[in-house]
């Protein structure tokens, strides 16, 4: 045996510190994500492809100053709305988010953390938190990269404006990624299976795609229904871009609030329904 | 301080049309108390509802004098290990006690000594920095109770933890679960379906069955319950069959069975005492040759296949 009676001394540490259970769960979220193969793959080719060219070529391309116009503008220099950056957000955001609930589900291993003096809450916070450390590597850390090499080649000399569009990427980046996280974390509270909610994720951006081209033949706003639409309009908004004016503001931010909260009370719910207390 | 760790009061959990626990009454009190009963008597109900896991439908359950339900701060002094293997198999055995800990609101330098210490109570300290997918069974239990004592809990669960290990692991398991009573002070309840293996670990034993608690006490006091139940004595031999014959005209006999090619019978008695005073003399009467004779009674078993009537 391995016991010895004289070396054990009894445990006297804090037992209470609340933000430290959150950053355990945060952390050990971080540590299994960022070790996996298939995240690095798509972290490394999207950085590339959705970041490393814009970045470079912005850089080359002589510019005044920093414009909404370089973020979100419908052309083949716009940053934050092309294809690959989307396409690798949502390759991402599959891969993170699939077992973050799921695999819990399928482990029973909320007893893992319920067994602990932590709350529903603390849990979510926690698994949240950690998908979304690793998401804003890819959607809010290089939207600051960008902003800040294109500030630092402008060839003009108003500053101010350059900055403001930065902040303005910093409320973005956190939008994105507070919401493909989210978003991600709710669909994985559906199944016990991580690979239906990878697919599950991944899939429903490009049905709700579909279904929103379909019936916005009926009335525009069906557009919306798509997440990835909402979040382009969003961004245009926030960048003080005109939108079509056969579009609803009011629905568009009724929507974009229900994006951010109803897939974290649904998660919840979910989470609480099933495993924390019958 | 109060000795009574777990106390229950017609405690009744059930889902739907399925029971987990019956109007369960029960007291725990300090050192080792082994929970026994067959699958789905609801031994897991009952940690889980200690644990806080689940609602109590009727009832009470006070754990360390407390309600368990919705009472986070009360899970600092308990350690809960499950019965299900719940761990990541990417994971290193230092980075599932690193989240464990960090559960517990331990930290730094701190953290990092007490994982040290309780992997070296557990047998695990050289084993820490593989991943748990290469684990043994032996190994991935181990790592689960070290996780379930880092933060030095005051009442330990486990449920079912010696559940499809091989002899040697439950040797060593069983060691170690006795070792932290005796030699770390945790009071420890644990679960299992095997008599035996809780008989080895403690003399204090809650026998639970259909959602009820049946018995509980010392071996000794359950013991005592046999009296009211029939007993059951095997006798093997030459010349059984006359035995087996005179036994039957006995009126504490209550049955007679043959096994093995008739050199050995299961007598089955109302009263051990007439019994062993008369069976002396009729071996000696009918010059029997007698090569054993032993009382089922005095395993544990039996006294469990008589409390649930099986």
């Amino acid at each position: 045996m391995a016991i010895d009676r004289i070396k054990y001394r009894s445990w006297t540490g804090e037992k209470s510190s609340h933000f430290r259970r959150v950053f355990a769960i945060v952390k050990s979220i971080f540590i299994q994500k960022i070790k996996s193969k298939g995240i690095l793959i798509i972290l490394i080719i999207g950085f590339f492809l959705a970041h490393a060219f814009p970045i470079i070529f912005g850089a080359l391309i002589p510019h005044e100053e920093l414009t909404a116009e370089m973020m979100v503008a419908d052309n083949f220099f716009s940053y934050l709305k092309n294809g690959f950056l989307v396409l690798f957000t949502i390759l991402l955001v599959s891969l993170v988010c699939s077992d973050l609930i799921s695999q819990d589900l399928k482990d029973k291993s909320f007893v893992l953390y319920f067994s602990r003096p932590i709350k529903t809450l603390d849990y979510l916070s926690g698994k949240i938190g950690g998908a979304i450390v690793i998401i804003s590597i890819f959607t809010f850390f290089p939207f600051i990269i960008y902003c800040l090499v294109i500030i630092g080649t402008q060839t003009g000399n108003d500053y101010s404006g350059s900055l403001g569009i930065l902040g303005k990427t910093v409320i973005v980046g956190i939008l994105t990624t507070v919401f493909f996280v989210l978003y991600g974390t709710m669909i994985s509270s559906f199944t016990k299976k991580k690979t239906y909610a990878g697919i599950g994720i991944f899939m429903s951006f490009f049905v709700l795609i579909i279904i929103g081209n379909i019936f916005s033949t009926f009335d525009q706003n069906w557009i919306l229904i798509s997440p990835i639409n909402l979040l382009f309009y969003s961004y245009d908004i926030i960048y003080g871009i005109e939108i079509p004016l056969n579009l609803n503001l009011n629905i568009i931010g009724i929507l974009l609030s229900c994006i951010i909260f109803i897939p974290f009370v649904i998660t919840f719910l979910q989470t609480y329904k099933k495993e924390v207390g019958r | 301080m109060n000795n009574i760790k777990i106390k229950t009061v017609d405690l009744s959990k059930w889902y739907g049309k399925i029971i987990g626990l019956n109007s369960f009454n029960l007291e725990i009190s300090s050192g080792i108390t082994g929970l026994v009963g067959p699958n789905g008597s609801g031994k897991s109900t009952f940690f889980k509802l200690a644990i806080g896991s689940l609602k109590p439908k009727t009832g009470q359950i006070l754990v360390l004098d407390q309600n368990p339900w919705m009472n986070q701060k009360l899970l600092s002094n308990i350690g809960f290990c499950p019965d299900y293997d719940n761990l990541s198999d990417e994971a290193t055995g230092k980075e599932f006690l690193d989240l464990v800990g960090g559960l517990h609101g331990l930290k730094g330098t701190s953290l990092k000594t007490r994982i040290n210490e309780v992997s070296e109570i557990v047998g695990m300290k050289d084993e820490l920095y593989r991943k748990i997918g290469g684990y043994s069974k032996g190994m991935r239990q181990r790592i689960k109770i070290a996780g379930s004592i880092l933060h030095n809990p005051k009442l330990l669960l486990l449920d079912e933890p010696l559940s499809g290990a091989d002899p040697n692991v439950r040797k060593s398991l069983i060691n170690l679960i006795k070792s932290l009573n005796e030699n770390l002070g945790h009071d420890i309840i644990v679960s299992s379906h095997v008599l035996y293996e809780i008989e080895r670990m403690t003399s204090k034993i809650a026998l639970i069955y259909k959602g009820r608690a049946i018995a509980s006490g010392e071996i000794s006091d359950i013991r005592n319950l046999i009296d009211e139940h029939p007993h059951n004595i095997i006798i093997v031999g030459s010349k059984i069959e006359e035995l087996a014959k005179k036994l039957l005209e006995k009126k504490y006999t209550i049955s007679v069975g043959f096994q093995d090619d008739r050199k050995k019978i299961k007598v089955q008695v109302s009263k051990p005492d007439e019994f062993f005073d008369n069976i002396t003399e009729l071996i000696t009467e009918l010059n029997c040759e007698i090569e054993q004779m032993y009382s089922l009674d005095d395993n544990l078993e039996a006294v469990f296949n008589y409390l649930v009537e099986r």
